[in-house]
């Protein structure tokens, strides 16, 4: 009989304090046999005359059981920790087991959670094959639902009845699994050595604590993983042949370095826990060799049977439940209310699409686009990632800069579309309308929850003067910018890491795209981060990490970091009074004087003010207020900037267009509009209508300048040189072209390398050098020379620069035309499409240039955008019941719910 | 948040946008850049100018269908190098002068007297830089009348002319006028009636692709069996909304108006020729002022849109007077006028070529004793520095809108103005009448301006 030859064993460490209640329950249930108390708190406990042997706190419980062990003749030894404690009866149905089946050597009880005296605990435990250990039981409501669970792989080390012949013959618990996985490790060894193992629902303890929180104190979640891994990588390397060990170990830790970055991806706390725990297990060799060849030599009967183990259904609906456990538990933390993306959004993103494919239309199909200030991409995404921090550019014959954080952008933007960096620009063009419109939407959700105002802001967002401009103009920095600003208003106005790490990038776009709205973007980070988010400030670094380079080469003449980034072009934007029209051009509209144009923009402007303040003051909405500060922040700029020359392009100064900087007044007056209009439920519904009919009339002309071929821009090929000097630059590379074009008082000479310039070389350095570089002299000088008939060596003066083509932007019949002819060594190629073209007869030798990129920025650079990205990345699935405001009117569609 | 707080922030904003609209609408920004267009100012080395002469008077030879040389013309030059000729069929004729100093001090001016059974008349024109689009106006094809184009390729390069030619029943569909060759260092002369048949008032355009030529027509009248007319007209660059005749000498009732008897000789009276080659009827305001007392004559016109207009300028009293003319649209013209001594029996006409407004160093050589008429179209006077016969150096002002004629001796000429004006040499002799006009070189060559892109 078990009873007659039991010694228990109670380990107390970290919680004297529940020993004696311990002790207590055991007398309660007149458990036979000595009780020894192994002490391993360092201080002394009060005991009720149980045997006390005091130990070192560092004594691992196997070896506590060993020390209680040696005084002791018992044939049965019941392992007891200080946080549990016995209900009544479960010593005698664990000893029934052991009495009446010999081939059992180890049984365990079911364990209830000390807090919460219903729920299961642990209750037996398993693993997978791949070595995971589970509990078969774990924090579920007791409702007898295991309690037909007998036979297991392995049982918890708390209440653990054990013979102890199966103790001494296996060494107790393995020395290299002190904290974690002892149990398990130990069960699976007695079954390997033909032992049974059993858990018996009839008999009961409670427990407060883990093993390893039994061992360690308080532990982390992170530092449970680490061990959990370790124990993981310790048991499958021990069971498994030494042949094939460090492939395990090698998958392993792959395996785990994997999760980590899912993990990691997922911006889960200490997302490596699992690596580090396998690495430490895999390294821990000795360990492993020696537990091997003891589990070896014990070893009659390989454990079978794969009802013990944890089959992959089973894994995979575990991991379910945990699942939506968590997202429970997360949604019902997340209480703010929020603009969503429904039903009534998707229609109306449908109808911009149609919208915008009508007036956009010509744009479709297009290998490129120019015109204006566009000029194609390259024709390949390597050479349009050669421009991520490209020190040298092709523009002005060829200089060397600061890495540009615009053309990096743009290397990155045409990269996604691989297979033709142009279509990324052609699909921002003919998509402009839809895009702005979800993005008007969504970041009216920065400010309002009502999604009648926000199709409202949306639909004002595509209609606005401020895009068509820059569409017809090809600005594509100012379009890049007016659809990323409200999103990175709405971003910006969060408070996660997911919105921060959106905010982050789409500050660098906006930044990057119009540094002149670099103010802006600081102002409203600093309000943020002074508001409410401190970490909001990281938001900077993406867009520093674009532009530092270019903000230090900027230091001596700061203004001019403020040019428009990409080709400058010059604007026709108003100053003084009529600017406050917010209108990027003269005010226009068919068959209606300036004047009366102006005048009725005025109007726009002022009523959309008017309701502005209504917003603001009645409906106290405080985040108009805010956005109205930017708007203010970007007026000012333009008040410093706009009367300046900024940039050079084709020889003329340019300044700055205005279309981005009003963008942000014009999204605080269209939020306020829309708030104020929706507010008026009686009469929004009419309301709304006409306040975007009102928008789309009175910015008819630009709106409708790409379908009327009214605008600059227009499908183009790729070629930004004649075909003819493409395909010879192709066969020679290095040549440059000398492209000559007639003005008013002389001649513009630019000089462009290979197949040409193209849309990523045009960087801000080449855009507002002040001082001619050695060789653009002698340019100047072939190139007045070329113009008129004259005695200079034209022969000498190509071989220098490197000239093997020479285009006049003129008609045949311009005068130069027989001047360049009556120079020797040139032969006449014939009329292109960009004009007439004369190649150089002698064979030029092109002198390499060093085009090697600024390594620093791109390491910065991705650096910094990797840990961006990752925070942007959505981890969790949208809420699945929306949370209502008291502003939004409850309707019938909750189901339908998008984001 | 507090409602107190809320609005707060709100009227934080309002009041931010009220101050930074006030500072867009009213405050001057304090800040520069400093950036200006980066432009270089190159001079040239060793500029060559060429100006082209076409030289010998030509014709037909007796019943020959070949054009071919009746009588010489005397070149003058000055600053110019000796001439290089250029190649006919079999012959030569015409002209290359290349700078030997200064190339905006370079003129030459082909002048002469012909009185030959076939042609009389008095002929002189100035010698020019060649032009790769250029228009002539004047002449006749009709009976008795020739109009002979002659086209100067003076470059290493050949030139690939296509003619276009109006008439006064609109564009005129002329075979052969396209793709016509012209070697290089080589003349060609064609018979305008070639590709326009009896057409009282052509005008031709002629573009050249390739090399830039010199185009000249020449003119003569033969009324039965009497010849009487003379005159070469050399060419205009491009269609302009303001054309001038700075001077024009307008004969005497008494000497011409019996010849008016015969209708042949209708074309004494002096006229002026117009085409708008756009798409467009020009309204023109053709003022004419006379330099001698008297008020100027305005009158108002329409030229249909693609057709030549023959104006003629009737009951002017006799002596000098200067044309211009207004329009809505892109015109040329060109301005006829008669002369006849009756004593020598000779009739003779001249047809000036509008004179194109130029600023700079202008210069032409004057073949005898003439009058100089500059006309200022600019809304303020001009300031005009004139060196002629020599080394006579003159500082005149032309009024603005107005006209200033001024006797000018034998020699190189050269007129230097800052604004815009148009100058033209009345040569009256006692064997006929013409006109001269002195050119700018067509690029200044002495300082380029070069823009850096």
């Amino acid at each position: 009989m078990i009873r007659d030859s039991l010694a228990v064993v109670v380990v107390t460490r970290r919680h004297p304090e529940r020993l004696s209640t311990t002790l207590l329950s055991l007398a309660a249930d007149k458990v036979p046999g000595t009780v020894t108390v192994v002490n391993l708190t360092g201080n002394s406990v009060r005991l009720n005359g149980q045997a006390e042997i005091v130990g070192s706190p560092t004594l691992s419980l196997s070896h506590a059981v060993d020390r209680a062990m040696l005084d002791s003749s018992a044939e049965t030894v019941w392992i007891l920790r200080d946080d549990t404690s016995v209900r009544p009866g479960a010593f005698t149905a664990l000893a029934s087991i052991l009495d009446t089946s010999p081939s059992v050597g180890i049984v365990g009880p079911k364990q209830m959670d000390a807090q919460s005296p219903v729920t299961i605990r642990e209750m037996g435990e398993s693993m997978t094959r791949s070595g995971h250990a589970f509990q078969i039981a774990e924090r579920e409501l007791d409702q007898a639902q295991f309690d037909r669970t007998s036979d297991v792989l392995a049982v918890g080390e708390a209440g653990m009845l054990v013979r102890r012949s199966v103790w001494t013959s296996l060494n107790g618990f393995d020395p290299a699994l002190p904290a974690l996985g002892g149990a398990l490790d130990f069960c699976f060894r007695a079954r390997s050595a033909g032992w049974l193992v059993e858990v018996v629902p009839t008999a009961v303890i409670d427990t407060a604590v883990t093993s390893y929180e039994a061992l360690a104190g308080e532990v982390s979640e992170s530092q449970a993983e680490r061990e959990e891994a370790r124990a993981r990588a310790h048991r499958v390397l021990v069971y498994g042949p030494p042949a094939v060990r460090p492939f395990r170990a090698f998958g392993l830790t792959l395996g785990a370095l994997f999760r980590g970055f899912v993990r990691f991806l997922r911006k889960r706390v200490n997302p490596f826990a699992e690596w580090r725990g396998s690495v430490a297990g895999v390294l821990d060799l000795g360990a492993i060799a020696r537990s091997h060849r003891f589990y070896r030599t014990m070893m009659t009967n390989p454990v079978a049977g794969g009802r013990l183990f944890v089959s992959l259904s089973d894994l995979r609906h575990r991991r379910a439940l945990q699942q939506d456990d968590e997202r429970a538990q997360r949604e019902a933390a997340d209480d703010t209310p929020r603009l969503e993306f429904r039903a009534v959004a998707m229609w109306f993103t449908g109808l911009a699409t149609v919208v915008g494919l009508v007036l956009g239309g010509r744009f479709l199909g297009a290998t490129a686009l120019s015109g204006g200030a566009l000029i194609p991409m390259p024709t390949t995404a390597t050479e349009a990632l050669d421009a991520i921090g490209a020190t040298w550019s092709d523009v002005a014959g060829g200089m060397t800069a600061a890495p540009d954080g615009f053309a990096a952008l743009l290397g990155i933007v045409g990269s996604l579309t691989w297979w033709n960096p142009n279509l990324v620009v052609v699909s921002l063009f003919a998509l402009a309308i839809p895009l702005s419109f979800v993005s008007g939407f969504v970041g009216a959700g920065s400010v309002t929850t009502n999604s009648r105002a926000a199709v409202v802001v949306g639909a004002g967002w595509a209609l606005l003067p401020t895009l068509h401009v820059a569409v017809s103009e090809g600005r594509i920095t100012a379009v890049l910018a007016h659809i990323a600003l409200p999103l990175f208003a709405r971003a910006i106005s969060g408070s996660t890491t997911l919105s921060l790490g959106w905010a982050s990038i789409l500050s660098a776009i906006v930044w990057v795209s119009v540094p002149a709205l670099a103010p802006v973007i600081l102002v409203a980070v600093i309000i943020r981060s002074v508001t409410g988010t401190p970490s909001a400030i990281f938001a900077l670094a993406p867009a520093l990490a674009f532009e530092w380079p270019r903000i230090v080469a900027s230091v001596t003449n700061p203004v001019t970091y403020f040019a428009d980034r990409g080709l400058p072009f010059p604007t026709g934007a108003p100053h003084g009074v009529v600017s406050l029209t917010l209108w990027p051009t003269m005010p226009s509209f068919p068959g209606v004087d300036t004047e009366i144009a102006t005048l009725a923009a005025f109007v726009v402007v002022a009523v959309c003010l008017s309701l502005t303040v209504i917003a603001v003051v009645v409906a106290e909405n405080p985040r108009v207020g805010a956005l109205l500060v930017l708007g203010a922040t970007a007026l000012l700029t333009w008040a410093a900037l706009g009367p300046l020359t900024l940039a050079l392009s084709e020889g003329q100064v340019v300044g700055l267009f205005p279309g981005p900087l009003y963008d942000v007044v014009w999204f605080g007056l269209l939020s306020g509009t829309a708030i104020t209009i929706a507010a008026i439920r009686f009469a929004a519904g009419f309301l709304a209508p006409i306040a975007v009919a009102v928008l789309a009339a009175v910015g008819f002309v630009p709106l409708t300048a790409v379908a009327t071929g009214m605008s600059l821009v227009s499908p183009t090929s790729v070629r930004t040189l004649p075909a003819y000097v493409e395909a010879e630059t192709t066969a020679h590379p290095g040549g440059a072209t000398l492209i000559l074009t007639p003005t008013a008082d002389g001649i513009r000479a630019e000089l462009q390398r290979d197949a040409g310039v193209t849309l990523v070389e045009w960087t801000a350095a080449a855009a507002t050098r002040q001082t001619l570089a050695e060789h653009e002299a002698a340019i100047a000088e072939l190139a007045a020379n070329l113009i008129v008939e004259s005695g200079f060596d034209v022969v000498a003066a190509v071989s220098e620069a490197g000239i093997r083509f020479i285009v006049l932007e003129a008609l045949p019949t311009a005068p130069e035309v027989s001047a360049i002819a009556s120079h020797a060594g040139l032969t006449s190629v014939g009329v292109t499409d960009r004009g007439i073209l004369w190649r150089v007869d002698e064979v030029i030798e092109a002198t390499p240039v060093n085009r090697s990129p600024d390594l620093a920025f791109r390491l910065i650079l991705g650096l910094v955008g990797l840990v961006a990205l990752i925070a942007a990345v959505p981890t969790s699935l949208p809420r699945r019941r929306p949370v209502m405001d008291d502003l939004t009117p409850v309707t019938g569609e909750v189901d339908d719910e998008h984001s | 948040m507090s409602i107190l707080s809320k609005i707060t922030i709100g009227a934080a904003g309002l009041t931010a946008l009220g101050f930074s609209a006030y500072s867009v609408a009213f405050i001057p920004t304090p800040l520069s850049t400093g950036i200006a267009p980066l432009t270089t100012v190159i001079s040239p080395w060793s500029v060559t100018r060429s100006i082209v002469c076409s030289g010998d008077v030509v014709g037909y030879v007796g019943d020959s269908a070949i054009i071919s040389s009746i009588s010489p013309t005397t070149r003058v030059v000055s600053g110019g190098d000796v001439p290089a000729d250029l190649a006919r069929d079999s012959t030569t004729n015409g002209s290359v002068f290349t700078n030997s100093g200064d190339s905006l001090h370079v003129a030459a001016t082909e002048y002469n007297s012909v009185d030959t059974e076939s042609i009389v008349g008095y002929l002189a024109t100035e010698c020019g830089d060649p032009l790769n689009d250029q228009w002539l106006i004047g002449g006749s094809t009709t009976t008795g009348r020739d109009t002979i184009v002659t086209i100067s390729n003076g470059s290493d390069v050949e030139a690939r002319i296509d003619l276009e030619i109006w008439g006064s029943a609109g564009k005129v569909d002329a075979p052969g006028s396209q793709g016509i060759v012209i070697p290089a260092k080589s003349q060609r002369s064609y018979s305008v009636a070639g590709f326009a048949p009896d057409e009282a008032s052509p005008v031709i355009r002629l573009v050249s692709n390739g090399a830039a030529v010199w185009a000249t027509l020449q003119t003569t009248v033969v009324r039965g069996l009497v010849p009487g007319g003379l005159d070469r007209i050399g060419p205009v660059a491009a269609p302009n909304t303001s054309i001038s005749f700075p001077v024009l000498h307008l004969p005497s009732e008494k000497s011409i108006g019996k010849l008016l008897v015969d209708p042949s000789y209708s074309d004494v009276v002096a006229a002026l020729r117009f085409l708008a080659p756009g798409d467009a009827d020009a309204t023109i305001t053709i003022t004419l002022d006379p330099y001698a007392e008297g008020e100027p004559q305005v009158v108002t016109a329409s030229v249909p849109a693609g057709s030549t207009l023959d104006l003629p300028i009737t009951e002017l009293s006799e002596g000098y007077w200067a044309v211009s003319v207004e329009s809505d649209q892109p015109i040329v013209a060109a301005a006829r006028v008669g002369f006849n001594d009756a004593s020598k029996g000779i009739t003779d006409l001249g047809w000036a070529s509008a004179a194109p407004a130029q600023t700079g160093v202008a210069s032409v050589m004057v073949p005898g004793g003439s009058l100089l008429g500059l006309t200022n179209f600019g809304a303020s006077d001009a300031t005009v520095t004139i060196v002629h016969g020599g080394d006579i150096a003159e500082k005149v002002v032309v009024p603005a809108h107005g006209n200033l004629l001024i006797p000018v001796a034998k020699g190189m000429l050269t007129v230097t103005s800052n604004s815009p004006i148009s100058n033209t040499i009345f040569v009256l002799t006692r064997d006929g009448i013409a006109t001269l006009r002195g050119l700018t070189a067509p690029i200044d060559a002495s300082s380029v301006v070069v823009i850096h892109g």
